[in-house]
């Protein structure tokens, strides 16, 4: 092997080591235990617990209910899944995108920007103050008398807050991204909080994540639930 | 002419200033009043927490308390407008599932537009060619390169 043929190859290694490390570090699979705890206007609340699995190469998420009853939900493609027993109880087709739930954009190193820029949102302003970056997304043209704005706000390199808008610039929602923690160097939010505006009355809803485990080598068949045989 | 120009700039800035700090104040929240919007709520998970496996029929049948604090035991959530499911999936999968798409969907779709529900949809397809058509470039096109 010749000296050019040295350095080609040399190079070669050079700039795809490269191209690897300036992608950033990606994760596979994560898995958390959750509560999500609703207080809605009317006095109403609820509570769910349980444990959700997700592989962004299966691009299911499976929530493993516990409370207030034993029950699975899984979300393949877009359809999303009740089972309980082991048994179909309702399958309802949905919006649903494995590509922007929180999971799939925090092992993908895209929650800073809530997935937005893979969308046809447009980032239309900048902005700082103190310690936030706020960026304002728009819906596109023909989406305005519909769809409101997004603002993200991101601090210290983490997501932050989320403010969503009615078209007439009212807020609607807003969520609050806290207590961020760190797993085999993914940064995952424990905290949750979001309120819900509706006609100037709030309702809540707080989310926590606990004991989250990053790309496991157990518990495959957790991570994937054969859909193909269920039947209602 | 040199100090209406200097009081313009200040004007200005002053102005740029407020909208600046406005849209700082949106991300805020009061802790306390969530806390304590909460506390039921927090008393029940530590009792699940410390009972593992037990369901909310189980509360119910053993005539425990703290199944009271649940109003609807199949999801009463604060983001379905219309007090339904948004098809027939509980309101926390939306929220907390899907994100910002499924915080539209339930907003929109609760107002029971056709026309909104047609925007959702394009708005949605529309986002999912274009993240495929981005990876189709990006594995195509760069990974060439």
């Amino acid at each position: 092997m010749n000296l050019l043929t040295r350095s080609a190859l040399l190079l070669g290694c050079f700039l795809t080591f490269f191209a690897i490390g300036s992608q950033g570090q990606q994760y596979n699979r994560i898995h958390t235990e959750f509560s999500v705890k609703v207080k809605n206007a009317s006095g109403g609340q609820s509570l769910t617990m349980g444990q959700v699995f997700y592989d962004r190469n299966n691009k299911q998420l499976i929530y493993y209910v516990n409370f207030p009853e034993k029950v699975i939900w899984v979300t393949s493609d877009t359809l999303v899944y009740q089972i309980k027993d082991d048994k179909l109880v309702s399958k309802t087709a949905t919006f649903s995108m494995a590509e922007f739930t929180v999971f799939h954009l925090a092992l993908n190193s895209h929650l800073q920007d809530f997935g937005l820029k893979n969308t046809r949102y447009i980032a239309t302003e900048v902005q700082r103050e103190g310690d936030l970056v706020i960026t304002t997304w728009s819906p596109p043209e023909k989406a305005r008398a519909q769809l409101g704005n997004i603002l993200v706000s991101v601090k210290k390199k983490q997501l932050f807050g989320v403010i969503f808008q009615d078209p007439k610039g009212m807020v609607i929602r807003k969520q609050f991204f806290e207590d961020y923690l760190l797993i085999r160097g993914l940064s995952f939010p424990g905290k949750i909080i979001e309120i819900n505006i509706n006609n100037g009355i709030e309702s809540y809803q707080v989310t926590s994540y606990k004991n989250v485990v990053v790309d496991e080598m157990e518990n495959d068949n957790k991570y994937y639930y054969n859909t193909s045989n269920l039947h209602l | 002419m040199k100090k209406l120009l200097v009081l313009a700039s200040m004007l200005i800035l002053i102005s740029v200033g407020k909208s600046m700090a406005g849209q700082a104040d949106l991300f805020s929240y009061d802790q306390v009043a969530i806390e304590n919007q909460m506390a039921q709520l927090n008393q029940l998970e530590g009792y699940v927490l410390d009972n593992p496996g037990i369901t909310l029929g189980q509360l119910a049948s053993e005539g425990n308390a703290l199944a009271s604090m649940v109003s609807d035991p199949n999801g009463i959530n604060g983001f379905n407008l219309t007090n339904d499911r948004v098809f027939g999936i509980p309101g926390f999968l939306w929220g907390c599932v899907f994100s910002w798409v499924g915080v539209l969907v339930v907003y929109l779709v609760g107002k029971d537009s056709a026309e909104t529900k047609s925007a959702i949809i394009g708005c949605v397809v529309g986002a999912v060619a274009y993240s495929l058509f981005y990876g189709v470039y990006y594995f195509a096109v760069l990974r060439i390169y």
